[in-house]
């Protein structure tokens, strides 16, 4: 029997560059619909927090819609709704 | 031939639950697979002449991810744990086709022969998702049924299914991520983006998570919460009491006086009694907490706890364990699995037990009564602030535990929102019958098993005789008048009661530990109390009514007993206010619950943290109550 393997963390394995329209989705309104891009950070839980963002279905390419901004943001991504810290928010890249 | 056996996966919030509640019934019982911390139900289901065994896995996004379930999951599905499932039943939201497809990738990717069950199909059609279910299946290479779990629709069919579930390579190693995508797009026909039912949900997320609204509604639904769990349960628990009492009067009218009957009484029938009275308590806390979780208002509720919990190092997962640790510490530490960040499951593990459990109820009725007999507002505000101090002290510890041992970031809150929708009263009354049923395993047992060995140690050795003078007392009773003599015979057996209790083991231990407690203004007799108190709390007020002999159930008598009676001096009173304020200081903070260290131990995968856990809340209950009888003291 084939398992995956612990480390494939599908989608979050290679983040993507920060683009030039990229911005933060903490800058984003109720209502905007963007791109989700990446999850910026360099402590050791990042790798972890991009595993559990791609879990939810927000992974690099994903499209997400703002439902409520402060504490917390909450995106709808794939018929789901995510609630997410305000700090994680102000940590995560989208396209617009 | 045994039952072939299929392991039921699918993401959190899917239906997983809901379905194998339909598939299974009450049937089902929550199996513990030794050496491994999660729990997994599971059951029995037929159609006509076939049946299989559905073992109902704990929701997981992804096989790849690094948390207790998801390797529970990976070795359940690799035969680690028991033999290796003949086939996988999936549960994929229609709502939520991308995300649920990456797990079907994996499983399939295991070469399982699997069905997938395409649950809530009624409000994928509400959100105006049209999902083609020939295209999915050819592109998933084997049978997907569209169901609706809460209702039972397509249930038959689903039946029909698991006769030939199908292993296929359909996603030829492909990335899930991709694979899904594909698929979903290509199986997705028409999807309306905005609805009426999107809107409601963003009102009800804005009003819910609110800083000053949504914390309102919070405080609101909790305290009803509260309420039903302390006022309502109050009926069945009072049933029960006098159900036991009536059993326990029968025994003693069959057997004959001795330890047989004394040991049946006191200790089995005792021991059962004194756990089975907080089952109402437990039930209508799960009742009602499945019920809320169903409505989606639980996920919200977390984010407004966040915002307090998370400024002394705790995540807002932590509020459910810490709120049903209320009713009892052993569930509450059993909800710490829905905290994913390993350190903060450990320091909520950990405090825990500061919060007032149920079994400290009894414990606080009796000190407060002592402390403010006339005065019943002192008396309640005492009562509320042995519960904040229990949980104010919780936090600080927890804040301490997060600054020293346990440092390090924690993962930032990421949470799924469920869809708002009615509760299912059938979900929530089997999830209770469920809960309920593993309360009593595993607590039950263990308390009566303690009980009975306290029962023994405070029975044996037995004294081979009274000493002289209580036959002298009662030599002398003969000589008196009837009123008199009853007098002085009661206070003869009191005294025998007394004598039997310190040649007892555990009067011994009580002897022994005195000059422990004395700094805390306890004699042997509280002494007794507090080790026998151990194995649980309730236990102090029944080894006081047992040392000042009497009815336990009269409560009033009782009472008066205890404020009467004295230390060996024979005029210094055993219960002055430094003694009780110290003991209601001690109750709130120490640990003293075997149980719970037994579920720590087990949580935890060790007795290293159960150890620790009984070390430190000690040391602060003893602090604690020594400052506070110092205090007493002091100011007079």
């Amino acid at each position: 029997m084939k398992l995956p393997a612990m480390p494939n963390l599908g989608g979050a394995s290679t983040p993507t560059p920060p683009h030039s329209s990229d911005r933060l989705l903490s800058d984003l309104a109720v209502g905007s619909v963007a791109m989700y891009s990446s999850c910026q950070g360099e402590s050791a839980a990042s790798g972890v927090e991009e595993s559990y963002l791609a879990a939810l279905g927000l992974y690099p390419g994903s499209e997400l819609r703002v439902c409520k901004v402060g504490e917390p943001w909450i995106v709808e991504v794939d018929h789901t709704r995510v609630a997410l810290s305000a700090p994680l928010a102000r940590r995560m890249r989208v396209g617009v | 031939m045994s039952e072939p056996r299929i392991a039921l996966l699918g993401n959190p919030n899917t239906g997983k639950t809901t379905l194998f509640n339909r598939l299974c019934g009450a049937r089902a019982k929550t199996a513990n697979y030794p050496g491994v911390t999660v729990d997994a139900r599971r059951g029995t289901c037929t159609a006509g002449d076939q049946s299989w065994t559905v073992i109902d896995l704990p929701g997981i996004y992804r096989l790849s991810l690094d948390l207790p379930e998801t390797h529970f999951c990976r070795d359940y599905l690799s035969g680690a744990i028991e033999q290796e499932p003949d086939a996988a039943l999936v549960v994929i939201d229609a709502t939520a086709l991308t995300r649920n497809l990456a797990l079907v990738a994996e499983v399939l990717a295991t070469q399982l022969p699997t069905v997938v069950a395409l649950n809530m199909t009624d409000l994928a059609e509400r959100a105006g998702l049209d999902i083609n279910i020939e295209t999915l299946e050819r592109e998933l290479g084997c049978p997907v049924v569209p169901i609706v779990a809460r209702t039972g629709h397509g249930l038959d069919l689903l039946k029909q299914a698991l006769r030939a579930p199908k292993a296929t390579n359909a996603t030829e190693n492909a990335d899930p991520v991709e694979w899904s995508r594909r698929v979903a797009n290509a199986s997705i026909t028409r999807a309306q983006i905005d609805t009426p039912g999107k809107i409601s949900d963003d009102r009800l997320d804005r009003l819910f998570t609110h800083p000053i609204l949504g914390s309102l509604c919070f405080v609101g639904i909790m305290g009803g919460l509260f309420w039903a769990i302390f006022q309502l349960a109050s009926y069945p628990m009072d049933w029960i009491e006098s159900a036991f009492g009536f059993i326990s009067s029968g025994v003693v009218s069959i057997l004959p006086e001795g330890a047989v009957r004394d040991l049946i009484v006191d200790g089995v029938i005792g021991g059962i009694a004194g756990t089975v009275v907080f089952l109402p308590q437990i039930c209508l806390l799960f009742f009602l907490l499945t019920l809320l979780e169903d409505t989606g208002y639980l996920a919200r509720a977390t984010f407004v706890v966040d915002r307090l919990l998370r400024r002394f190092g705790l995540p807002g997962q932590a509020f459910v364990p810490l709120l049903s640790s209320h009713a009892c510490a052993l569930p509450g530490i059993m909800c710490t699995r829905l905290i994913p960040d390993r350190k903060q499951r450990l320091v909520t593990i950990l405090v825990a037990p500061f919060m007032s459990c149920s079994a400290r109820l009894p414990v606080y009725v009796l000190l407060t009564s002592l402390l403010f007999a006339d005065r019943p507002l002192l008396a309640s505000l005492t009562f509320v602030a042995c519960y904040m101090g229990g949980a104010l002290m919780a936090l600080v510890v927890a804040l301490a535990l997060r600054c020293t041992m346990f440092r390090g970031p924690a993962l930032p809150m990421i949470l799924e929102l469920p869809s708002y929708k009615r509760p299912s009263l059938r979900n929530a009354l089997l999830t209770t019958w469920d809960r309920g049923s593993v309360f009593l395993r595993n607590a039950g047992t263990v308390i009566v098993t303690i009980c009975v060995v306290l029962w023994w140690l405070s029975t044996y050795p037995q004294l081979d005789q009274v000493s002289p003078g209580v036959t002298a007392m009662r030599a002398e009773a003969e000589t008196l008048a009837p009123g008199a003599k009853e007098e002085l015979l009661a206070t003869a057996a009191a005294v025998e009661s007394k004598e039997r209790l310190a040649h007892s083991f555990a009067g011994r231990i009580g002897h022994g530990i005195e000059p422990l407690f004395r700094p805390l203004g306890y004699d042997w007799q509280i002494d007794i109390c507090v080790v026998t108190s151990f194995a649980a709390r309730e236990v102090f007020v029944s080894t006081l009514a047992v040392i000042l002999q009497g009815d336990e159930e009269d409560e009033a008598s009782l009472i008066t007993r205890i404020r009467e009676s004295t230390r060996e001096d024979g005029k210094t009173p055993l219960f002055d206010t430094a003694t009780c304020v110290s003991l209601l200081v001690f109750y709130v903070l120490a640990l003293q619950c075997l149980p719970t260290l037994a579920v720590t131990r087990r949580e935890t995968g060790g007795w290293r943290w159960a150890l620790f856990q009984l070390a430190f809340m000690s040391v602060i209950a003893y602090v604690c109550a020594w400052i506070a009888y110092a205090s007493v003291n002091a100011w007079g």
